[in-house]
């Protein structure tokens, strides 16, 4: 007799949920089950009016600055994104010809090309560990830096509830998360919103 | 008063390349819809950034009249390639969705407000839609491997060279009255530790020499693992063979990628008396048609093999080795799990 760890695939799909709502969330879910933490009005007004402007999100790892720059690439169209990682090719963001560029992981460009691409006449928005100020300054740009720090308890159930909505089959009530579940994550995990979205997904997909 | 439609879908069982069947639809007042559509969708969802397909699409139907308390049922045939099975793994999940969407006909504030509460909802201003998800299993049953020779090479003996290192540290501190300041004793310690690495793996050709395994396919639910030794067997006391299962999957999402791999599946292991004439082992493959292929950027399930010797000098020495399936393209058929 040989152990199966692996349940049948039939038999885990078969909840009250179409898909583990702490799965990734599609781009064109992203609207659905974002909960703010920036005020994306004023945003795409400083992106659309004042050009030739650097912004930022800058935060640790997990808090929600890829999901952030991923929404505001759908509010404005006419902008382009890139999500960088270590094999990116960084001449395709100097060579893009939009006048908006957002991009995710700015430290994947080298610094040189990096202060090329500063000093290009763009606005650029992009995600980042540590505040790219200083390298602003040298290249004679305002820079606009929006935080990604903190986690308050109302936040967490109102981000795990959206996903939950979006999960839930027809015809079946949509569970919530509850303060006392909310309260003992964010002592666990911090302002870590990925280490709990994935400790629920692990929670989820082995139920 | 504004009608309650209700939208339904049936898949058929057992079909290839194709996803057939009816769409039910029912309104309690007479009333009319338009450009009733199918769309058949492969999603990836889990620790990664995820994926939609659209594998194949098709208006069903450009309008449909519906009286009031009668069911509709319409048929429908989407042409689509199921080159992956559904896999609910530890961190990634492949799944289909068949899509059906319409247009009410009527007066839109009020039917929205009421579309709401039944089966089907409201997208946008007008749109009704309802989805379906449905399973494809594969037609491969069982599994093969790439029936090949390859050579075991054990991890790093981290107890084991530890130990020994202590031993020869104790034996400088004694024989050689190593002097106790900081520089005498750090230059121990690594004389120690690179001494006891040299000594185990010295001990390991010696006594154990060099192993190669072959994998032999001996049916659809078992295949076999034949051992072989340039040293022989002698210093063995017992050998447990086993395999296990890896889901490897990057997440790309976010600043950093992270690596997330789980076990999916572990084998029993199987001892072997290493006195015996063949120094081999059968083992069975898990059960078909759940643990799909899949080598990519993102997702790879790889198959290795793990070996644990046990030696009268050297205890549980670890052996492990990636081994490849045959590659086949997974062609799966439809299984309705309401059936």
């Amino acid at each position: 007799m040989q152990r199966h760890r692996m349940p049948l695939p039939h038999k885990k799909l078969q909840t009250q949920f179409k898909f583990n709502p702490f799965a990734c969330i599609l781009d064109e879910d992203v609207h659905k089950v974002i909960v703010p933490k920036i005020d994306f009005e004023e945003l795409t007004k400083t992106i659309r009016t004042r050009s030739n402007i650097l912004i930022e999100f800058v935060g640790k790892k997990g808090r929600g600055k890829t999901t952030h720059l991923t929404l505001a690439n759908q509010l404005t169209p006419e902008s382009t994104i890139f999500y960088l990682n270590k094999n990116f090719d960084t001449d395709k963001i100097l060579e893009c010809k939009s006048k908006i560029i957002l991009i995710d992981s700015i430290h994947h460009i080298p610094i040189r090309k990096r202060n090329q691409l500063f000093r290009s006449q763009k606005t650029i928005l992009f995600t980042t560990h540590h505040s790219k100020y200083i390298e602003a300054k040298l290249a004679g740009k305002e820079i606009v830096k929006y935080a990604f720090k903190g986690l308050q308890r109302d936040e967490l159930i109102s981000i795990t509830n959206k996903r939950f909505h979006l999960a839930t089959k027809h015809k079946v009530p949509t569970p919530n998360l509850s303060s006392k579940e909310a309260n003992k994550l964010i002592n666990k995990y911090g302002d870590n919103i990925r280490g709990i979205i994935n400790h629920l997904y692990d929670t989820h997909q082995t139920s | 008063m504004s009608a309650n439609i209700d939208l339904s879908i049936f898949i058929d069982d057992n079909t290839i390349n194709e996803v057939c069947g009816k769409v039910s639809i029912t309104s309690d007042q007479s009333t009319s819809i338009s450009n009733l559509k199918g769309k058949v969708f492969l999603y990836m969802k889990g620790k990664l950034h995820g994926e939609k397909t659209l594998l194949g699409s098709i208006e069903i139907a450009d309008s449909v009249n519906l009286i009031g308390g009668e069911e509709y049922l319409i048929p429908f045939k989407i042409k689509c390639n199921f080159n992956k099975i559904t896999y609910n793994g530890k961190n990634v999940s492949f799944y289909y969705e068949m899509e059906v969407t319409a247009i009410a006909d009527e007066d839109k504030e009020e039917t929205k407000g009421l579309l709401k509460r039944v089966t089907s909802f409201i997208k946008g201003n007008e749109i009704l839609e309802e989805q379906m998800p449905f399973y494809v299993k594969s037609q491969k049953e069982g599994y093969r491997f790439w029936e090949t020779e390859s050579s075991l090479s054990s991890g790093f003996q981290t107890e084991y060279v530890l130990s020994v290192a202590l031993i020869v540290f104790l034996a400088l501190l004694f024989f050689y009255s190593l002097k106790l300041d900081m520089g005498h004793i750090l230059g121990g310690i690594c004389f120690s530790l690179v001494s006891a690495y040299l000594i185990v793996e010295l001990l390991k050709r010696l006594v154990l020499g060099k192993i190669y395994f072959q994998l032999e396919n001996v049916s659809e639910s078992e295949f076999k693992v034949n051992l072989s030794n340039n040293k022989g067997w002698v210093s063995i006391n017992k050998i447990n063979v086993s395999y296990l299962i890896l889901e490897v999957v990057t997440d790309q999402r976010g600043t950093r990628p992270e690596t997330n791999k789980s076990r999916i599946y572990v084998s029993k292991p199987v001892e072997i008396d290493p006195t015996s004439n063949s120094v081999s082992a059968n083992l069975s493959f898990p059960p078909s048609g759940l643990i799909p292929q899949i080598s990519n950027q993102v997702v790879n399930i790889k198959w290795k093999l793990l070996l644990n010797v046990d030696t009268s000098l050297i205890p549980e020495l670890k052996y492990e080795k990636e081994v490849l399936l045959n590659e086949w393209k997974d062609v799966g058929y439809i299984v309705n799990p309401k059936k």
